[in-house]
């Protein structure tokens, strides 16, 4: 099951929108991202309810301040890895602002299949098919951080991390926010820890040897 | 297993190296200024061409750098290879103007065979070249040119004592060709230099040069009959303008300077002054004073100057005048005038003191790059009006631009046709568009004081009141000779030879009823357009309006689209009528909402609102406004509306309207702009006043307020196609610039005032106050 995130701010169409996808493709899951004030919030939204790809409306000013493709510059600053499509009322060609890529740029209407229209169902189908790639694609993605994060972990614990720190930060980041892994408390993610550790452990040893030998 | 390694080398057919320079270099113009350009680069100071009608060949001189040995060798006989691509300043401080490696090609498309000494500080080197050579099935490294060192001096070299036009020539040797520099002498012309070419030649050579350039490098240019004063090119020099403008963008500002040298008051000067009202500032533009001005990039709507620094001076001259236009706008005398354009281009680009063509070149679809007589056709009007924006026509504006190399995002194509499209050209063009507007804006706001003063002098209704008098004279002086004639009559004298002795003359109440006539046509006729004008502005206004909120149209259509499809799946896949039930309620919600919508649009042009009438202003405009609460409040807008009970006024019903149309259409466009903030507030305030006979509106919004384009001059936003769109990169305008232009005129109708001036001041919101027929 993937979960497809939705952001409007006027998200009336939304239970529609949940049960079209929902009758083709069982897959899929369409999550309302709602009750949020700034850019931050909606990205912890994202984390919190593990969301793998993002249907974002274009027009949102009036209660959010700005667009959803500038919501959509700012979400891939910190994920790169999820896809965001733009949903718009007006013509795509509007949208002229230059931040989100024609192919990425969708009317609402795809959803409107007039009552069972061949070439609308292939249209929303097509449009359903592009959603449920870029979810397993950043599945995929995911994954294999994780792979990375176990091999990074597994230095970390020889205390053989060196200059992959940052590397290490930044997935732990990622991976424990959508909760793959094990939230560690912050000052275990030091390097310095195991170190400190280290010497902590060769103290007690230290004591222990001092305290056999009187 | 390898076996055996040995290198292979790369080589080209000789004839395919010739072909690519011919591509690059393929007019003789290109090619005689491509020589020219080599010299300028090598610091001469001087160049010379020479055409020999007896030995049919050209010698070229130029007191330049001369070129050493490797750099020959590496640069000169290395095709592609230049050595202005990297460093590209030379001693004297000149930015070289080519570096694509294939300016000695410009020798080829010339001739077929070329001598060319070259003196540099370590001496003299000839070296001999047949292009005929590449031709067959050569390779290029086989191809050889021959070397000598020599010790020749440059004008020994190309025989000066023997030229045939010994008036140039010892002009030539008067200047310093004792040292470095680099000559040629070309055989086998490819060309027939017949007096024609040379023309052309000369022509393309005066208009290469800038007027300042030269007084560091002269050309002369000339055959065997040419006299001194014809061999020396000059730049196309021009003094007699109407109005020169400078311009110079340093990083983030423009600077403007305009000088005004087209009116010539002819002795009445302090009449004038006085009467058209002009104040003493811009009496001393007048008599030609700099009016000066200085804007920040985001002051003309430029998010960041893409380019870097440029400048440039533009020159103003109406090619014609007629003599009624001549009298009411004070022009000086143009009599004998050209086409300048004609003849020397319109507004040239030069790159390093070096043109780039085809900008500005008569003739060339690019001569109008600016495609000013587009512009001019979507608002043609005349230097007097009142309203609508005088614009100069292509051929009345020429001048320079100054760019260089050094600045970004203004590449040359390839083939050396011009410039790469792109954010930095777009840009260069916007800015000279504005520098253009701000011309025409000045010179606009003296031809419409002019054009009152004149209105103000005109006799015409004086005259025909005169002509009404006279014909009541004559009447009266009829009457009195046909009681004459009637006291004749009873002496018995004859009507018929009476008559005759009566002198001929028109009929004075024909005249009378002919005048009156007159008058009455030109009122039906001048209504007849008024509200035509009036229906067209409504027009005008409903698609602003409706473009406005296209948005929201959309967004309803689509909702009941999708409420209908909703309800259609739900019943036929889930049999959930229930579901079904509830879109459909939804569907009818929306739909309600499109009255409203037509409330405002199409019913502002029922026919009952065409009819000027009296009107009670608040009654009028209570169904109206209310419907526009309605809108307002779906889209989260408050609309604080107070109206006086006792407003009386004879107007038109959707005047009104529009003006308050276009005032909310412009808050709600200002509220969905993105900044970095949310809107705190979406509110709008309508206010209208008794004001004497009239009314009086105050307007004002919590929106973003107007852009900093119009911050420092709000009154801006009142012309036509001014639209409040922050350009940036290819970004298309989205606002139509029509809205506030029309409420203008409506105002304008009604002898009314727009204030704009809070708008000044305060950082958000936007204000104003409008006062009708007070």
């Amino acid at each position: 099951m993937y979960r497809v995130g939705y952001i409007d701010d006027e998200p009336t169409q939304f239970e529609n929108y949940r049960r079209s996808l929902w009758r083709r493709c069982k897959e899929l899951e369409l999550v309302l991202i709602e009750d949020c004030d700034s850019k931050q919030d909606i990205l912890d939204k994202i984390y919190e309810k593990q969301i793998d790809v993002l249907l974002i409306d274009y027009k949102m000013v009036k209660n959010y301040g700005f667009n959803g493709t500038t919501l959509i510059n700012y979400i891939n600053d910190s994920m790169r890895d999820i896809q965001c499509f733009i949903m718009t009322a007006v013509d795509t060609e509007q949208i002229t602002d230059g931040l989100v890529a024609k192919r990425d740029k969708y009317s609402k209407n795809i959803f409107d299949t007039e009552a069972a229209d061949q070439k609308k169902e292939e249209e929303l189908n097509d449009f359903i098919q592009v959603l449920l790639e870029s979810a397993k694609v950043f599945k995929v993605r995911q994954q294999q951080k994780l792979e990375r994060y176990r091999e990074l972990l597994d230095k970390k614990h020889r205390g053989k991390l060196g200059a992959d720190e940052e590397e290490f930060l930044e997935l732990y980041k990622v991976l424990s926010s959508y909760g793959m892994v094990e939230k560690l408390p912050q000052n275990m993610l030091n390097s310095e820890f195991e170190e400190r550790l280290q010497k902590i452990l060769e103290l007690g040893s230290t004591i222990l040897a001092e305290h056999k030998t009187e | 297993m390898r076996k055996r390694a040995r290198e292979i080398e790369f080589d080209v057919d000789a004839y395919t190296a010739r072909l690519i320079g011919r591509e690059n270099v393929s007019k003789l113009e290109g090619a005689v200024l491509e020589i020219v350009k080599n010299a300028y680069d090598a610091d001469a100071s001087v160049c010379c061409l020479y055409y020999s009608n007896i030995e049919e060949c050209i010698y070229i001189v130029d007191n330049g750098c001369g070129m050493k040995e490797d750099v020959l060798r590496t640069h000169w006989m290395t095709i592609g290879n230049s050595s202005k691509k990297n460093s590209y300043v030379t001693k004297k401080g000149r930015i070289q103007t080519g570096a694509k490696g294939i300016g000695r090609f410009a020798l080829d498309r010339m001739s077929d065979q070329c001598d060319m000494l070259t003196i540099s500080e370590e001496g003299g080197l000839e070296w001999v070249v047949d292009w005929r050579d590449f031709d067959g099935s050569k390779r290029i490294s086989e191809v050889k040119a021959k070397v000598y060192d020599t010790d020749e001096s440059l004008l020994e070299h190309v025989g000066i004592e023997s030229w045939r036009n010994r008036a140039v020539a010892s002009e030539i040797k008067k200047c310093n060709f004792e040292g470095t520099g680099t000559t040629f002498r070309l055989d086998h012309l490819h060309d027939v230099w017949d007096e024609k070419t040379m023309n052309r030649l000369k022509n393309h050579l005066e208009n290469l040069l800038p007027p300042d350039v030269t007084e560091v490098f002269s050309i002369w240019f000339f055959d065997d009959s040419t006299s001194v004063e014809n061999a020396l090119i000059t730049s196309a020099n021009i003094e007699s303008y109407d109005y020169r403008i400078d311009f110079q963008v340093t990083e983030n500002l423009l600077d403007i300077q305009i000088t005004r040298n087209e009116f010539d008051f002819r002795g009445e000067e302090q009449e004038v002054y006085a009467e058209a009202g002009f104040d003493e500032q811009e009496q001393a533009y007048l008599q030609g004073e700099k009016k000066e001005e200085s804007f920040s990039m985001e002051e003309i709507g430029e998010k960041e100057n893409f380019i870097g620094n440029f400048e440039g001076v533009l020159y103003f001259y109406k090619i014609s005048a007629n003599k009624k236009d001549y009298e009411r706008f004070y022009y000086k005398d143009i009599t004998g005038r050209e086409n300048f354009a004609k003849k020397f281009g319109g507004i040239k680009i030069y790159r390093d003191r070096f043109r780039v063509r085809p900008y500005g070149e008569y003739g060339d679809n690019d001569f109008d790059w600016l495609e000013l007589s587009a512009r001019r056709n979507r608002s043609p009007a005349g230097l007097g009006k009142k309203h609508g924006n005088w614009r100069v026509g292509s051929e009345q504006i020429l001048g320079t631009v100054s760019i260089s190399r050094k600045n970004a995002n203004l590449e040359d194509e390839a083939n050396r046709n011009g410039i790469q499209e792109g954010i930095g050209f777009s840009q260069l063009k916007r800015i000279i568009l504005f520098v253009i507007s701000e011309f025409e804006r000045d010179r606009q706001s003296v031809g419409r004081k002019l054009a009152r003063y004149a209105d103000k002098k005109d006799q015409l209704a004086a005259e025909l009141e005169k002509m009404r008098e006279l014909a009541e004279e004559r009447k009266k002086w009829e009457a009195e000779q046909a009681n004459g004639q009637q006291r004749e009559k009873k002496k018995g004298a004859k009507e018929q030879s009476l008559r005759m002795s009566l002198p001929p003359s028109a009929n004075p109440e024909d005249v009378m009823s002919l005048v009156v006539n007159m008058e009455q046509k030109q009122e039906e006729e001048l209504q007849e357009l008024r509200n035509e004008n009036k229906m067209l502005q409504t027009l005008a206004t409903t698609g602003i309006i409706t473009n406005m909120f296209m948005h929201e149209i959309r967004t309803s259509t689509n909702n009941i689209g999708l409420e209908l499809n909703a309800a259609y799946e739900a019943i036929e896949y889930d049999h959930d009528v229930e579901y079904a039930l509830q879109n459909i309620l939804r569907a009818i919600r929306v739909k309600k909402n499109f009255a409203s919508w037509f409330g405002i649009t199409i019913e502002s042009i029922k026919k009952d609102k065409r009819k000027r009438k009296r009107h009670n202003i608040r009654i009028m405009l209570e169904q109206y406004m209310s419907t526009w609460g309605d809108i307002l409040d779906k889209s989260d807008t408050v609309l604080i509306y107070e109206c006086d009970l006792d407003i009386e006024l004879w107007c038109f019903e959707f005047d009104i309207e529009n003006i308050i149309s276009n005032l909310i259409a412009n808050s709600l466009a200002s509220f969905d702009r993105e900044m970095d903030r949310r809107l705190e507030k979406r509110e709008i305030q309508l206010k209208i006043f008794k004001f004497g006979d009239g009314l009086s509106m105050e307007y004002r919004d919590s929106g973003w307020g107007l852009i900093p384009k119009y911050k420092k001059r709000p009154e801006l936003i009142l012309e036509p196609f001014e639209s409040g769109h922050h350009f940036s990169g290819e970004d298309e305008d989205d606002g139509t610039g029509m809205g506030m232009w029309i409420v203008n005129r409506t105002i304008s109708e009604y002898n009314g005032t727009i204030d704009l001036s809070k708008n000044r001041k305060i950082e958000t919101g936007f204000y104003c106050t409008i006062i009708l027929g007070g």
